[in-house]
């Protein structure tokens, strides 16, 4: 009962603070009355879905109960039910109503189009087409779901997380464990996916002290789409890292519930799976362009997620502003009693199934997510199993153990040095033996055999006390490095604090969200206007076909390069494209040529080395 | 956004201004080299001749051509020359052009042209030089220099022995907003 409290105490200790973006329609819930609301179903291979357990007969205990099934068969819940177009017409009259709070009105600034090129543009139309060819959530299950919503948060408004404390690699570890009963991103936030029932979580990792027994915050690790790693994770003194007095600030995303450090608007870029051989042949591209040919890549092509933009990705916009509700100690809304997932609770282990709408997506996006411990093919989830790994942190010892980590090291590697040179020792009197066995029967011809056996053994036994040598002359340069280290850690220096980070998110500069309202509508129309103009081309000039589309296609990218800011882009890129062409054309006419230069080049170069040795 | 401390000032390290003055020269050469060859195929054309009879030979248009295209292009590459030599920001996008347009010029010869003039060499030399001159107007370290956005300052350093600043290159106020990771 005690270790129940005391984790309880740390959970309320470090809860955080969730700042949600103006608009949001869904927040944190507790399972149970989702659940108590939901239908239990079984969608087997080839079989319409089937009813296991009707509405108003489930709780969580039977969410628990086993339902043996044949292979490949999913189970999933089912909350919301669409709305009868009646039903929708009051709703919308019901939401425009409530938009007059501020906290319900959510205004999209630059879109997503007007931060990307053209190609991402029909890239991003591909996606939308797809989205009428496979399973989706339907837009009216959204008015739905947040209909249901609205109904239970009227009848108890609460907002609750579920936690859980668990102690691994000398840390301990407090999950958050967040429940929205439905993610709105595309329908209502412009997003990639819209699903029934979302899953997310943060993550604060506490150094216990053995001697005092004190407990400090030490690291933060907030989940955002499929992330993980180190760039995941930021330490607690990192001025990223918002916390109000022990309390971590999370900005969530509006509609995708994706956890941020800082305010702002993230650039997500999702990958189409069909398109994957394309997306890996831009990478490849680029990264040649950029590494070997040590060209310059502009900063503008990378995205948020420090990644460069790579036009067979769609953009997608995940808003996570702040300027909505905030739930947290001391803001407008507490959160209430938590959900203690210690020892977890039958639900979280025994039910595999998806946590809503099975939507028949293969692109997994539109359909449910499982629970905190799975994934939605029924694997273990690492951000449950492994919460240290998943962060990146395996690699490192609480702040606390560090010192006495290092000392532990260094008796390690002095013994080990010992041993060692016991060892060359040994080796070397062996040598030198040798040796002198050998010089006594060079000149002797019967003693032949002996001698090459003498020789092989010589050089053996040579190259193994060379690299015993080599080992402790590392050894050596590890203890000074250990002890510069051992120094700095006394010193209470914890070294640089974003050094782990490799590719961090980071919002929109507010110079890449500035542009007009004709750019926005440029960005918007230009596809469309492009195919129309293609179309009238095709069929009231075909004599003009050519030089027609040449002037569509030179108007437009000025255009757009204009509107963008991009000029230096467009001439870049059309430059390059021509040196491409002028090289093979190069290539064409004078192939064989440009071997034989290459040859001689290269003949020279190496009599140019030689030469220059000699001089030497 | 939480509130982090401003960004310390970004000093650039020093700017090495031999290899801009490169660029300089070799668009200065490539400038001179076009205009020598429009003056030799000027003068390849008998040109009264050519206005005594009724219409202008092919190999006269397309001469005529290529001096009324090579020579304004030539003249923005002194341009450009002069505004690297000076450390103007605008001159390597002149630059750009110029080779882009040179190369234009010498593929539209190449691939349209009938006259003796597409079976020349020249053409293929405009081609090459063009592509040298690309690769390194490219250069990371270049475009660096002309197109950072943090706050340039220094002096030439090195080998350079003079006291030229880079004033003329527009420094931008580094603000909290974007955050270099």
């Amino acid at each position: 009962m005690t270790a129940l409290i005391t984790d309880l105490d740390l959970l309320r200790r470090f809860e955080p603070i969730l700042r949600f973006t103006r608009g949001e329609p869904f927040f944190p819930m507790d399972v149970e009355p989702y659940v108590r609301v939901s239908s239990l179903w079984a969608q087997r291979p080839d079989e319409p879905a089937q009813r296991l357990v009707d509405k108003g007969e489930m709780n969580l205990e039977r969410l628990a109960s086993p339902y043996p099934d044949e292979f490949g068969t999913i189970h999933f819940l089912k909350a919301a039910e669409p709305l009868l177009p009646a039903e929708m017409a009051s709703y919308n009259s019901h939401r425009s109503h409530k938009a007059q709070s501020a906290y319900n009105i959510f205004h999209p600034t630059r879109g997503r189009l007007a931060r990307v090129g053209y190609a991402s543009r029909f890239i991003d139309a591909i996606f939308s087409i797809t989205l009428l060819a496979r399973g989706r959530v339907p837009g009216d299950l959204a008015a739905g779901a947040a209909l249901l919503y609205q109904r239970m948060r009227e009848k108890q408004e609460t907002y609750t997380y579920h936690g859980r404390v668990l102690r691994e690699n000398g840390w301990i570890v407090l999950q958050y464990w967040f429940f929205y009963s439905f993610d709105n991103w595309r329908s209502g936030f412009f997003g990639a996916n819209d699903h029934e029932a979302d899953w997310e979580m943060i993550s604060i990792y506490l150094a216990e002290s053995e001697i005092t027994g004190k407990i400090t915050p030490a690291w933060a690790a907030y989940a955002a789409h499929d992330y993980h790693g180190d760039d995941l994770r930021r330490r607690w003194d990192d001025p990223e890292l918002e916390i109000l007095g022990e309390h971590p600030v999370v900005y969530v995303g509006a509609g995708s519930h994706a956890s941020y450090y800082s305010s702002g608007e993230y650039i997500t870029e999702i990958e189409l799976p069909f398109l994957s051989p394309l997306v890996r042949l831009v990478d490849e591209v680029q990264k040649f362009w950029r590494d070997r040919l040590r060209q310059y890549q502009n900063d503008d092509t990378q995205t948020e997620s420090g990644q460069f933009s790579n036009i067979f990705r769609v953009p997608f916009v995940d808003y996570a502003r702040g300027d909505g509700l905030s739930i947290g100690p001391g803001q407008e809304k507490t959160w209430s009693a938590p959900n203690l997932l210690n020892p977890p609770p039958r639900w979280i282990n025994l039910y595999h199934g998806l946590w809503g709408l099975y939507a028949h997506d293969p692109m997994l996006g539109e359909d449910a997510p499982a629970g905190p411990m799975f994934n939605r093919n029924g694997s273990a989830r690492r951000a449950w199993y492994d919460p240290v790994g998943w962060a990146g942190l395996d690699k490192i010892v609480p702040p606390d153990e560090a010192l006495g980590n290092v000392l532990t090291e260094q008796t390690t590697i002095r013994e080990r040095q010992v041993a060692l040179r016991k060892t060359v020792e040994e080796k070397s009197r062996a040598l030198q033996s040798l040796g002198t066995q050998s010089a006594a029967i060079r000149n002797q011809p019967h003693l032949l055999m002996l001698y090459t056996e003498h020789q092989q053994q010589l050089e053996q036994l040579g190259q193994a006390v060379d690299a015993l040598r080599a080992q402790i002359a590392t050894d050596q340069a590890l203890l000074e490095a250990l002890e510069n280290y051992a120094e700095q850690l006394r010193a209470g220096d914890q070294g640089p604090v974003r050094a782990h980070i490799h590719r961090a998110l980071r919002p929109a500069s507010a110079e890449r969200l500035r542009a007009s309202r004709l750019a926005e509508i440029w960005a918007a129309a230009s596809v469309g206007l492009m195919l129309i103009i293609l179309v009238m081309l095709l069929y009231f000039g075909r004599h003009y076909r050519i030089i027609g589309l040449v002037a569509m296609i030179t108007v437009v990218t000025f255009i757009e390069a204009s509107f963008r800011g991009r000029l230096i882009s467009l001439v870049t890129s059309v430059t390059i494209g021509l040196a491409v062409v002028a090289t093979l054309v190069l290539f064409y006419e004078f192939f064989w040529p440009i071997v034989v230069t290459a040859v001689l080049v290269a003949g020279a170069y190496i009599v140019w080395e030689n030469l220059r040795e000699l001089w030497h | 956004m939480p509130m982090l401390p401003l960004a310390p000032t970004l000093r650039r390290a020093p700017i090495r201004l031999w290899p801009i003055r490169a660029i300089s020269l070799l668009l200065l050469i490539q400038a001179i080299g076009l205009l020598a060859l429009s003056l030799y195929l000027l003068s390849n054309i008998d040109w009264e001749s050519e206005f005594n009879d009724v219409a202008l030979s092919i190999a006269a248009l397309e001469t005529a051509s290529f001096i009324g295209f090579f020579v304004p292009v030539a003249a923005f590459m002194i341009f450009a020359a002069i505004g690297f030599f000076f450390l103007w920001r605008i001159a390597w996008l002149i630059a750009m052009i110029t080779q882009g347009s040179s190369l234009f010029g010498a593929l539209s010869i190449y691939f349209t042209f009938t006259s003796a003039l597409s079976q020349t060499k020249f053409i293929y030399l405009i081609m090459l030089y063009s592509i040298v001159l690309i690769l390194y107007l490219n250069t990371n370290d270049i475009r660096i220099t002309f197109q950072s956005k943090t706050p340039l300052s220094g002096s030439p350093t090195d080998d350079e022995p003079e006291t030229e600043t880079v004033d003329q290159l527009t420094t931008e106020k580094t603000t909290n907003d974007s955050l270099d990771y």
